[in-house]
């Protein structure tokens, strides 16, 4: 066999040799493992667009993606009940709890980036920790708080609520950020007249906004998605407060066999946020591969 | 040049220069804006009121016999853990949350981990496919816990809808009760979970694995590592500090694994699929029993804790944070 | 364009028992128009006092007077100084244009058009007006310098400030860099402070040197005052390139007496050294080599580094190390045997114990004039 030299990955024309052979089996393996993964990831959600899609009767026909009677009945149904309501609170709740988010989160990222004081590490630490924690251990008090406070059944009051549980997060990526921008800007910032508002505003601000742009996309992902929270806090105000996780859940519930109809309603929960993910998830995983992520 | 932009600037500097505001108001804006406080303030009021508060409210709450149906609440101190630990319903959810999560953590973290290295290897060896795949998998990260739970139902159904059922049917096999036996449900729970997390963990790994850097890898070739040698030597240990990280949050949604399941399977049949966050939920708000849920959450919370703490002591981290 | 007076300046960072003091009790001038270079190594507090003058840091104790006033309290802007740093600190989303105009639109009412103007005057002058609307990622390292220049000229400051704005070039467009520096500060005549850890950059740029270490000032005076005549062990070490060779000798019936080594008490120095342990400095430069055998010492050549214009030569003098520079290349190679011999005017004395230098020269050759202002004596 012509040499064992193990070439770098461009390859040299060294006719058949072990290492190439090798390298063609690996790559054989990776694309077998590239369809797997693709197959098993998406199957799921073609299926139930496929199945969405289906008049009533023919609901047994199996593998088939595209049926031969392509209906649109099931969305006019889904429609009809209200899903556009929903949406749209599902929207405003989003961009609101975003909005908030990132208000109180980019000065606090600031605070911890740009100042030493005593405790600084211990809060960070606590900050990280409060991270750790699901929310489902404390959906029970805050609810309590929550009905005290008067902002159960009220989308205001879960912006509020989506707002707090998202700080610890956000604010460690924040940080990350602004971390990575040297202290001499804010050096040559302040002798060039800038107090800290201005430096943040004028110097910083820019900069971080990749940092900004992925919080806000992971944000808006989790926010739009959340169940637990919306479904704990909402659910007695009836109907029209409805997001549309909890919406779909119910109407899960309500119609129990019409499968074409709960596929609908599925499909218009899964694929807005895909398409929107989809066109930014560039940003979000560039975001978080610059480096801003420690370990 | 220079010496006349010099002289020019004398006369004019008078004139240039702003006043500075030496009065009380922009003084105290600027005393303001330099403590870290004002910074700090408004993060800080959030975090106390919507988890501090709660952390300390829940443990407060395990103690008394609270309900939501009646306004009085007394302290009974332990009774609630000693009903709660001694409860057969409880060591069953238990058991469940201990399969479940442990079959996740290896399910999730190996499929993530392989996915990725294979993306890796495909982005380097320019493939085709790596990008797609990736964009995929992460899709299905997006998709919301709640909706994955009922897709999965549906897919799973017993009857000829079940398109799995319905494929096996095809081939001859029986229909197997995803949902209605209660063994094949944690399984059936398990994988549509896998679905989701494997996704997570699969960014996590990519993340770490782009920021190997490629001057190790060829350090390791010219030191005559093998491709086994050099994932042992080289990528492991680089990827140790993302391997702790996502092991800990994988074990963390696994153990407080929640909306998937309640889709899914409601914690059936029976309590087969019924996790501690879904006895804890069922507790409070189809039992009213606000006291005792609260204890259950509590021990959520611990053993949450408790598993972290052996991560960390496993993983043997000193320097990291 | 002002006179700086820095009056006892301390600096302490941290608190209670964690205390560091970065600059104790330093007391300096700078004349208006004066390049003061400070210089020292990592650590000597440099920087720190730099930050001090400019206002970045708040002062601890003592006095900093730019043009007579008290300056402590003022913020950075009101005291009218302009700063370059080592990373240049161009904001990363502004144009060269927006970066030299941000100072003025911050700190004045001038109108955009009458910023543009000045900024395009700087422009000019540094030979970056190509620049103007080029943002920081797309410039060299020597044209970020100089918009970072232009950003501190165009300020018209009282006391330009300077922290290691070079160390980041490579050695070519630094020396060039270096020459530029100087001759703009020539032209513009402002009072400017420029921190650095190369002493060679100290010594061809400066008016005077303030040689700093472990935040105390060690001396000020002219570069050649320092070179020639420093007022310690550390000054004499740190000036200089390759450094000052030293070497523990004990005075004994009048000579000088070390390891393998014995030479003449100069005459410059008094009697009463007898016994006293000392430390002999004398320069690479200016020691000859000799046959072996004659002179002050004998030892075997270790390593020969030709430099083109001058050789390097390391001699091994019983266990120590001797450095030797001599014009062109090299008579000796490694293994021969040489002797080193040297005027006893270039030979500097300190004590063993503090490194205070002792029985100083008087006066620098080729220096007639004005001795700058000093503080301390002899």
């Amino acid at each position: 066999m012509a040499g064992a030299t193990d070439s770098t990955s461009d390859g040299r024309r060294s006719g058949l040799s072990w290492s190439r052979i090798r390298r063609y089996g690996y790559d054989t393996l990776t694309y077998l493992v590239y369809a797997l993964a693709i197959a098993f990831f998406i199957f799921p959600v073609l299926w139930i667009v496929s199945l969405s899609l289906r008049n009533e009767g023919a609901v047994y026909t199996s593998l088939q993606i595209i049926p031969d009677n392509v209906s649109l009945d099931s969305y006019r149904v889904v429609f009809n009940s209200g899903i556009l309501r929903w949406m749209r609170n599902t929207l405003v709740v989003a961009v609101a709890s975003v909005a908030g988010i990132i208000l109180v989160t980019t000065p606090a990222a600031y605070g911890f980036s740009r100042f030493e004081f005593r405790g600084r590490r211990t809060l960070l630490l606590a900050i990280l920790g409060f991270q750790m924690i699901s929310p489902i251990v404390i959906v029970l008090p805050l609810y309590d708080i929550m009905r005290t406070l008067g902002l159960t059944e009220s989308h205001m009051g879960l912006v509020l609520l989506y707002i707090g549980l998202q700080i610890p997060f956000s604010l460690w990526l924040l940080k990350g950020y602004f971390d990575t921008i040297p202290t001499e800007l804010d050096k040559a910032a302040r002798i060039d007249g800038c107090n800290r508002l201005q430096t943040l505003r004028y110097v910083l601000l820019r900069p971080v906004m990749p940092g900004i742009a992925v919080v806000a996309i992971f944000n808006f992902v989790l926010t739009w998605s959340e169940f637990v929270m919306a479904y704990t806090m909402l659910s007695p105000g009836g109907e029209d407060l409805y997001t549309l996780s909890m919406g779909i859940y119910v109407f899960d519930n309500q119609l129990a066999t019409q499968w074409t109809n709960i596929a609908a309603a599925a499909v218009i929960g899964i694929v807005p946020i895909i398409i929107f993910f989809i066109a930014l998830q560039r940003y979000f995983v560039r975001g978080l591969t610059d480096g801003a992520v420690k370990g | 040049m220079g010496t006349e932009s010099a002289t020019d600037g004398l006369s004019v500097r008078t004139r240039i220069r702003r006043t500075v505001d030496r009065s009380g108001v922009g003084a105290l804006v600027d005393r303001t804006v330099s403590s870290p406080l004002f910074w700090l303030l408004p993060a800080a009021l959030f975090i106390s009121v919507f988890q501090l508060y709660p952390m300390v409210e829940v443990f407060r709450m395990s103690l008394t016999d609270m309900s939501l149906v009646s306004s009085g609440e007394s302290y009974v101190w332990l009774e609630n853990y000693r009903q709660l630990l001694g409860s057969d319903r409880f060591r069953s959810t238990l058991r469940v949350t201990a399969i479940y999560s442990v079959a996740s953590i290896l399910l999730q973290v190996g499929l993530g981990l392989g996915l990725a290295l294979a993306i890796d290897y495909g982005v380097r060896r320019n493939l085709r496919g790596p990008l797609l795949t990736r964009v995929t998998v992460l899709s299905a990260w997006i998709v919301p816990g709640i909706i994955i739970g009922l897709v999965w139902r549906i897919m799973l159904l017993e009857t000829n809808v079940g398109v799995v059922n319905n494929t096996l049917g095809q081939f001859g096999f029986d229909i197997v009760p995803f949902l209605s036996d209660a063994q094949m449900a944690v399984f059936s729970v398990i994988v549509a979970g896998a679905w989701r997390g494997a996704a997570f963990s699969m960014i996590m790994f990519y993340a770490g694995l782009k920021r190997v850097p490629e001057q190790l890898y060829r350090a390791a070739k010219i030191d005559g590592a093998g491709p086994f040698a050099r994932f042992r030597h080289v990528t492991l240990p680089q990827l140790k500090p993302v391997m702790f990280v996502v092991t800990i949050l994988v074990t963390i949604y696994s153990l407080n694994s929640f909306d998937l399941i309640f889709a899914l399977t409601n914690g059936g049949p029976g309590r087969a699929t019924e996790v501690i966050a879904l006895s804890m939920y069922k507790t409070a708000f189809n039992g009213y029993q606000m006291g005792m849920a609260s204890a259950t959450a509590v021990v959520l919370l611990v053993v949450t804790i408790g598993v972290t703490a052996v991560y960390m002591w496993l993983f043997d981290i000193t320097e990291e944070i | 364009m002002a006179r700086l007076d820095i009056d006892e300046l301390q600096k302490t960072f941290g608190r209670d028992d964690n205390q560091i003091e970065a600059v104790s009790g330093l007391s300096l001038s700078v004349a208006d128009g004066e390049f003061l270079v400070l210089v020292g190594p990592s650590g000597c507090g440099k920087s720190t006092t730099l930050n001090c003058i400019a206002g970045l840091e708040s002062v601890t104790g003592g006095d900093i007077r730019i043009g007579g006033e008290v300056v402590n309290e003022e913020r950075p802007e009101e005291r009218e100084i302009a700063m370059v740093f080592q990373g240049y600190a161009l904001y990363p989303h502004m144009t060269a244009a927006e970066n030299m105009g941000f100072g003025l639109k911050m700190t004045t009412n001038l109108s955009a058009s009458e910023r543009s103007d000045r900024v395009g005057e700087t422009a000019e002058l540094l030979d970056i007006d190509e620049l103007l609307d080029k943002k920081p990622k797309s410039l060299s390292g020597g044209q970020k310098q100089r918009v970072a220049l232009g950003r501190a000229i165009v300020r018209e400051p009282s006391v330009f400030l300077m922290d290691e704005p070079l160390s980041n070039l490579d050695a070519s467009l630094r020396s060039t860099m270096r020459t530029e520096i100087q001759q703009l500060q020539e032209d513009l005549d402002v009072t400017t402070v420029y921190v650095t850890h190369d002493q060679t950059e100290a010594m061809t740029m400066a008016d005077r040197i303030a040689v700093l270490y472990d935040g105390e000032l060690q001396q000020v005076g002219t570069p050649l005052d320092c070179y020639y005549r420093p007022r310690n062990r550390f000054v004499g070490e740190f000036i200089g390139e390759p450094a000052m060779n030293t070497l523990p000798v004990v005075a004994q019936g009048g000579r000088l007496v070390g390891d393998g080594f014995d030479y003449p008490v100069p005459e410059r120095v008094e009697e009463r050294l007898a016994g006293r342990e000392l430390t002999l400095g004398i320069r690479p430069e200016a020691i000859d080599i000799v046959e072996p055998g004659t002179g002050a010492a004998t030892g075997t050549v270790e390593v020969v580094e030709p430099l083109g214009e001058s050789s390097h030569v390391y001699l091994d003098v019983a266990e120590t190390t001797v450095t030797v520079k001599s014009d062109g290349p090299s008579a000796v190679r490694r293994g021969d045997t040489v002797g080193i011999e040297f005027p006893s005017e270039r030979i500097h004395l300190f004590r063993a114990d503090s490194g205070e230098a002792i029985a100083r020269r008087d006066s620098v050759p080729g220096e007639q004039t004005e001795t700058p202002v000093q503080t301390g004596d002899d």
